[in-house]
Order: C-alpha cells, then sequence, then structure tokens
C-alpha cells in the first residue's frame, strides 16, 4: 500500500516540475491559542502554530496543495497543589491532496496522503500536551501532533439541480498502524486506526444577492486496535450551514455548525457516551479604506452523556488588507465560558474558561 | 442500426434538454440578480454579478452598463475591470478594453490572469493602432487640414533594390535604425513605428515605393507629420551598399536640404546609417548635445548577420506573423546575445502570440479556484445555472480535509464547520486523550 502510494506521489510531482509558478498561492498564518481553566480542572492549555499551505494549479483540472505545520503545546495542571508541565513541540504530520475535475466540473476525485513528519510516538510525561490540543470542543488549530502513514480517496458529483447547486461524495481513509505512546523500558503499545468511510452532501443556493451553504457529513469507522484490544468509539455527524450577504455597507456571515458523535466504547471496553457539539457565529465586514474589519462573536455549547454542558463564546475582531503582492488577515479574540469537569467528590460540576487567541494569516495570491 | 439511430435520437434529446434547461436557469439567475440590483441600486457587488451574469449570457451592452456601474463605485475591483475588459472587447471597443485591462493589472489579484492580460495587451495594442489607421484614413480631410510640427517626424521603409533579396529586409531595419537614432535628439518627436506602419497598412502607401522626393506625403499629412523621412537602399554589388536618404516637407510636398547619401561595404551598415542620420540632422537644423550625439554613435549589435535576422523579424511582425518574427529575433539574440533591441522584440512577439490565443474562456479559466473565481462563481451560480466546480470542491475538501488548510483560514471568520479534522478522533489524539485508562494498561497488563 505504501509502495503503491509513493507511485501516486511521484506521479503527482511529475507535473509539478514543468508547472509555471505564477499559479501557486500560499498561505501561513502564525498563531497563538490559549486556554485557562479554573479550579476544578486547574489546567492552562497554551499551543503556538505556524501553518503552512501550498496550492498549486497543477493544470487547469488537476489542483496539488500541501499542508503542514510547526506547532508547539505547552500544557500546566495543578493538583493537590503541585503543579506539573508538559510540553511538545516540532513539524507537524504534512498532507499532499490532489484534487481532479472529471468532464465539466461536475464530477471532482479527490486523494490524499499524510506523510508522518510530525511527532506520532510520545513519552509519557509529553502525553497531556500532545492530547489536550485534542479537544473537539476547544478546537486547537494543531488538534495533534502526528499520526502514521494515511491514504485517503473520493469522488465527488455535483449538479444544478433546480435552483440549488447540489454535490454529493464519498471517500476512503487508511492509516497504517504506528506506535502512539513511548512507554521507555515498559514497551511499546501499536496502535492501528480503523478505516474511516465519509458521505458527505451539500448545496447551495442564491438568496437576493447572498447565499445560503447547506453541509452534512457522516464518518463511520472501522474498530480500532490498540495493542490487542479492539474498540470503536462511534459515528460522527457534522451538520452545516452558512449564510452570506450584503447588509447596509458591510457583508454579513452567520454560520453554524453541530457535530454529534455517537456512544462507542474504549480500548478497555468501557462504554463512551455520546457528544455534541453545537458552534454558531456572527460577523459583519466593513471596508475602510483599503482594509476590511471584521468583528465576529461565536457561541459553542458542548453536552456530554452523563456529564455537565459546557459553554464557551468568543468575541473576536479581524481585518484584512492587501500589501504588495500579499493579503494579511490579523485577528484577535477572547474567550469566556464554562467546562464540564468533576469536583474532588466526584460530583459533575463546571470550571471557569477563558481564553485568548491572535493569528496573522498571510496570503501570497 | 434501428439501435444506433435510437441510441443518436436519445442522447439529442438530452443535449436539447440540458441546453434549454442551462438557458432557463440562466434567465432565472439574471432575473434574480436583476431584482437585487434594483432593490441595492447602490450595492457594488450586486451591480458586479449583475455585469458577470449577463455577459455570460451574451448581453453585452447590458454588461457594459452594470459593469460601468460597479467600476464607478469601485474602480478598484479587479473582478469588475476584468469583465469590463471582456466586455469591451466583445463590444469591439479597443481602447475600452485596454484601459480596463491595465486597471486590472494594477488591482487584480490572480497571477495567470495578469500574465494572460500582458499577452493580450500586445495584441490590443496592434488593433487599436489599426483601427487608428481605419479611422484617420476616414478622417484624412480634416486631419490634413492641419499642419504638423516640423519638430514631427515620420520615418517610412526604405526602398531595396538590388540581387540579393535577402537583404531586402533590411529596408525595415534600416528605417528602424535611422527611427530610433532621430529620436535620440530631443528636438525631433518621432511617429511610433507600429502607429506609422498601421497606416502605411490601411494606405497601402509602401506600394508606392517608400517615399521618393516630393512624394508620399498624404501618410505625413494623415499623421501630422511636419517631415518625412524616406529613401533607398541599393546594393551596388556582392559587398557595397549605397544609402540615399531624403526629408520631405509634408506641407509643401518638397525636399528639405540637400539629402543625404553614402556608399560603404556591408559590414560597415552602421558606420554608413550613423553617417546618414548625422546629416539628415544638418539639414533639419537640429544640433546635437555631446551626449546626444553620444548616444547615436551606440550600436545595437556588433553582427550583421544578427541585425539581418532582426529585421527579418521586423517584416514578419509587420505582417502579424508573431510567431515568425519571435523566431527571427530568437536567431538573432543567439548570434548576439547583447542585442537587447531583439531581445525585447521577441518577447513581445511571443506575447503577442500568445495573447492572440487569450480568450474569455482562458481567463476565467485561470480564475477557477481562485479569490477572484469565487466572486465570479457566486455571480454565476447564483441561481443554480453554470458551473457548479464550486460545490464540488467545497464537498471533496470536506471529504478530504486538510488541518492546515482550516489553520490558515478561507477567508472568513464564520466557521462552518469544526476547525479540527474530525476524521482525527480515530487517530492518535484519541487514544492519547484517555490518557488515564492508557496509563491503567501499561502498568497492569
Amino acid at each position: 500500500m505504501r509502495r503503491c502510494s509513493l507511485a501516486l506521489l511521484l506521479a503527482a510531482a511529475a507535473p509539478l516540475e514543468a508547472q509555471s509558478f505564477d499559479d501557486v498561492s500560499a498561505r501561513i498564518a502564525p498563531q497563538i491559542h490559549s486556554y485557562t481553566i479554573d479550579a476544578p480542572a486547574s489546567t492552562k492549555i497554551r499551543e503556538f502554530s505556524v501553518p503552512l499551505f501550498v496550492l498549486v494549479p497543477v493544470a487547469p483540472r488537476l489542483t496539488v496543495d500541501l499542508g503542514t505545520a510547526y506547532a508547539r503545546s505547552h500544557v500546566e495542571q495543578t493538583a493537590l497543589g503541585k503543579t506539573t508541565t508538559s510540553d511538545i513541540a516540532g513539524l507537524t504530520d504534512t498532507q499532499i491532496r490532489a484534487n481532479y475535475v472529471l468532464g465539466n466540473d461536475f464530477v471532482v476525485l479527490t486523494a490524499g496522503v499524510n506523510l508522518p513528519t510530525g511527532q506520532s510516538r510520545v513519552p509519557l510525561d509529553q502525553v497531556p500536551a500532545a492530547s489536550l490540543i485534542g479537544s473537539d470542543f476547544l478546537g486547537f488549530p494543531i488538534s495533534n501532533m502526528g499520526t502514521g502513514f494515511g491514504e485517503t480517496g473520493g469522488i465527488v458529483v455535483a449538479r444544478p439541480v433546480s435552483d440549488w447547486n447540489v454535490g454529493a461524495g464519498i471517500s476512503m481513509r487508511r492509516t497504517e498502524r504506528y506506535e502512539p505512546f513511548d512507554a521507555g523500558a515498559e514497551g511499546t503499545l501499536r496502535y492501528q486506526p480503523g478505516n474511516e468511510y465519509r458521505a458527505r452532501v451539500g448545496a447551495d443556493h442564491a438568496v437576493g444577492t447572498g447565499r445560503v451553504t447547506l453541509g452534512f457529513t457522516y464518518a463511520t469507522f472501522g474498530n480500532d486496535e490498540l495493542a490487542g484490544s479492539i474498540y470503536n468509539t462511534g459515528n460522527r455527524y457534522i451538520t452545516q450551514v452558512a449564510f452570506t450577504d450584503d447588509v447596509g455597507p458591510g457583508k454579513i456571515g452567520v454560520g453554524a455548525w453541530n457535530l454529534l458523535r455517537t456512544a462507542g466504547t474504549l480500548a478497555d471496553s468501557t462504554f463512551l457516551g455520546h457528544e455534541d457539539i453545537t458552534s454558531a457565529a456572527v460577523s459583519y465586514a466593513l471596508t475602510v479604506g483599503r482594509a476590511s474589519i471584521e468583528p465576529n462573536v461565536e457561541a459553542r455549547s458542548w453536552a456530554q452523556q452523563d456529564a455537565a454542558t459546557s459553554f464557551l463564546t468568543t468575541v473576536g475582531v479581524r481585518s484584512q488588507l492587501d500589501a504588495g503582492g500579499f493579503t494579511l488577515m490579523p485577528g484577535v479574540g477572547y474567550s469566556l465560558g464554562r467546562v464540564a469537569a468533576q469536583d474532588p467528590g466526584g460530583a459533575d460540576v463546571t470550571a471557569r474558561l477563558r481564553g485568548f487567541h491572535a493569528t496573522l494569516t498571510i496570503r501570497l495570491r | 442500426m434501428r439501435i444506433v439511430r435510437g441510441s443518436l435520437l436519445f442522447a439529442g434529446l438530452i443535449a436539447a434538454n440540458a441546453c434549454a434547461a442551462t438557458i432557463a436557469s440562466s434567465a432565472d439567475n439574471i432575473a434574480r440578480l436583476e431584482s437585487a440590483s434594483t432593490n441595492k441600486p447602490e450595492s457594488e457587488a450586486a451591480q458586479r454579478s449583475l455585469g458577470i451574469a449577463y455577459f455570460q449570457a451574451n448581453r453585452y451592452a447590458d454588461a457594459r452598463s452594470a459593469l460601468d456601474r460597479a467600476s464607478s463605485m469601485d474602480p478598484r475591483d479587479g473582478v469588475v475591470a476584468l469583465y469590463r475588459g471582456l466586455t469591451a472587447e466583445a463590444q469591439d471597443d479597443v481602447s475600452t478594453a485596454r484601459s480596463a485591462y491595465e486597471s486590472y493589472l494594477a488591482y487584480g489579484k490572480t497571477r495567470g490572469v495578469k500574465k494572460q492580460i500582458s499577452q493580450r495587451l500586445v495584441v490590443l495594442a496592434r488593433k487599436e493602432n489599426l483601427l487608428a489607421a481605419k479611422q484617420a484614413v476616414a478622417r484624412e480631410r480634416q486631419l490634413s487640414s492641419v499642419s504638423g510640427s516640423p519638430r514631427t517626424v515620420a520615418v517610412l521603409p526604405f526602398k531595396f533594390s538590388g540581387a540579393d533579396t535577402s537583404l531586402a529586409p533590411l529596408e525595415r531595419g534600416f528605417a528602424e535604425l535611422v527611427a530610433t537614432d532621430l529620436s535620440r535628439s530631443s528636438q525631433l518627436t518621432v511617429v511610433d513605428r507600429a502607429r506609422l506602419q498601421a497606416l502605411l497598412d490601411e494606405i497601402h502607401l509602401q506600394q508606392t515605393a517608400g517615399v521618393q522626393e516630393g512624394s508620399g506625403v498624404r501618410a505625413g499629412k494623415i499623421l501630422q507629420a511636419g517631415r518625412l523621412v524616406g529613401g533607398t537602399l541599393s546594393q551596388l554589388d556582392s559587398n557595397q551598399l549605397r544609402a540615399d536618404a531624403f526629408i520631405t516637407n509634408v506641407q509643401t510636398t518638397e525636399s528639405e536640404g540637400r539629402g543625404a547619401n553614402d556608399q560603404r561595404t556591408l559590414d560597415q551598415l552602421f558606420a554608413l546609417e550613423k553617417n546618414i542620420v548625422l546629416r539628415l540632422l544638418a539639414d533639419m537644423g537640429v544640433t546635437l548635445t555631446t551626449a546626444e550625439r553620444d548616444s547615436i554613435e551606440q550600436r545595437p549589435t556588433r553582427s550583421l548577420a544578427a541585425f539581418l535576422a532582426y529585421s527579418r523579424g521586423l517584416e514578419a511582425e509587420d505582417d502579424g506573423r508573431f510567431d515568425a518574427a519571435a523566431r527571427y529575433y530568437d536567431n538573432a539574440v543567439r548570434l548576439d546575445p547583447n542585442f537587447k533591441s531583439a531581445r525585447r522584440r521577441s518577447q513581445d512577439a511571443k506575447s503577442a502570440t500568445e495573447g492572440a490565443d487569450v480568450s474569455a474562456t482562458s481567463l476565467q479559466s485561470s480564475l477557477d479556484r481562485t479569490s477572484e473565481g469565487a466572486v465570479v462563481a457566486a455571480a454565476t451560480r447564483a441561481g443554480g445555472a453554470g458551473s457548479t466546480n464550486g460545490q464540488a470542491f467545497v464537498i471533496a475538501d470536506g471529504l478530504n480535509p486538510s488541518v492546515a488548510g482550516a489553520a490558515t483560514g478561507s477567508g472568513t471568520t464564520i466557521p462552518t464547520q469544526p476547525q479540527k479534522d474530525p476524521s482525527s478522533g480515530t487517530g492518535g489524539d484519541n487514544v492519547s486523550t484517555k490518557t488515564a485508562i492508557i496509563t491503567i494498561v501499561i502498568h497492569h497488563p
């Protein structure tokens, strides 16, 4: 399988050499995301990351993109008056994707590989730093430092239906076995993620001068295997809706998404309840001279079976301005909320949560 | 045979239905955009979308109006500039197209489109010259009534005679050298060669054997030049070349000065030309500064072979054979890598060749998957008509998400899906988030 993917990569790389780089676009976005969770969780999580994304239109019908990142995660946890820290830093995995358009824009083939350039094997003292950035609720931009080699392939068909553009696609992802933990002398644990199968439908439709976009994704997984233990953490359903339009002197955007993970089991066969995360956001972009300023607010909730519901509200502002051949998009945000925790007696409570985010996205073209 | 016919008929019906559906939804789309434009006449985006939709429907006059309104609201909108250019070209309004494309070069964002536009502008410049020549000939009487300044000079191709016809392209090359050197003087304005050639093509003046004494003033009058320079190049034997140059007063149609002539061996062509130019300047009463004289003494190349190739390139270019012209110029550069004029003209000729292939389709194709392409797609897909490429790519992106792609943003702060790749739940983080349980497994297998 690995040999096959390398052949695909080489095939994709060959026309790249002949491609003019005039149409290449790139984005780099150094950013910091920090959360402080008060007692009883008493945890601070900070991630600094520099994701890089390069898009190369190899041919009119073929585009290839490459994405990778440098990330540094720092976690501080206080328990019984003692504070421990955990850090992990380095390059993350590198994803290379290719999209090929068949016929008259209506069919797109998508394929990709995940190159394990990141740190997939984590010593136990780095586990908090490597794992807490994986929270679906907090939504760190870089959610893991590395996994195994992976391959994805899929097909999408889109058609106009009445006044709507409607599309649907399916894909499959396979990830090679890897060792997520470095347990030192106590041995290693081999982890074989189950294959993932995804189906996605989407539609968009004009509403006046604006546009509404809908999306639904269903992801089901084969069983994961960790050191001989077979388990499955449940399927995922993602529902999305967005609307943009000109309102007054600016452009308004309204968006919402919901992620529902069904119940499953953990590696030790214990029951894992379902969880449901919902997010809704509004932004309004105003043009001021050659720049735009976009204040925005987002509310998010996280409902877990057998746990208190978590809430998060983020207020932010983002700007966009052109400078030479670059577009600069600085943005900051402040978050406030409460997150599920357990008090020393084991009762379900919530802990106060504060967060800060700052991003500078630089786009070439 | 019956089966084949049936299949063909069926395919024809599908095509007809698809076409009708496309036309119907395009009309719906335009109706919707018209309504939006009426409701929000102050919205530049609404005018832009409407203009693009009109253009796609080949309604150029309507497209022009909507895009002009959008342009007046935001002159820095590159997409509007691009579609104004395309629309103007479709209407044969070359000067507006050129101006709109130049605006796109200033404010547009898509490099691939900018490159094509730069190439297209070379073609448009030639078209504009031809159009201007047609209009000038049509207004000949009016233009001829205005006296040109004696400081404005037009240099016409020299007439070659001789046994070796491979030297005939020197007609244009020699004239180009003379024009370039005359323009070194700040006291003279030399009519642009391309503009002059377009006029000559129009009135076929060159068929009158260049400009002889007292003749050929028609072009000069139209161009409102005060003086014409022309002449002959004669090959006397295999290695001797004689040049005779004349200055004609356009208004009086009489010769000025004594004329200039010189005779040298072929390899002294450049010395011959410099001598002719200096005499012509003296006849025109032009006094050169030291710097101007030094400038005239400069030679574009030391290679006669390279200059001959260059002259052939000029000839091919005047005939509209840009591909051949580029090859001749490249040959000149190969013979003399320091021949700057040849290098520049080679680039222009290649741009003209590639620019001839630039079309609305190729330009719009270059916009695919760019931020400007998204603007166009929003207009063309507003009612479900046209390409669904955008929707397909959105779905493909969700099926095969890029962590870095999402983390570097896609142009809006509105999150329409979890920032994190949901599938990573099956990856390392899903294992490691269950830290406590894993630790138990390690210590108590």
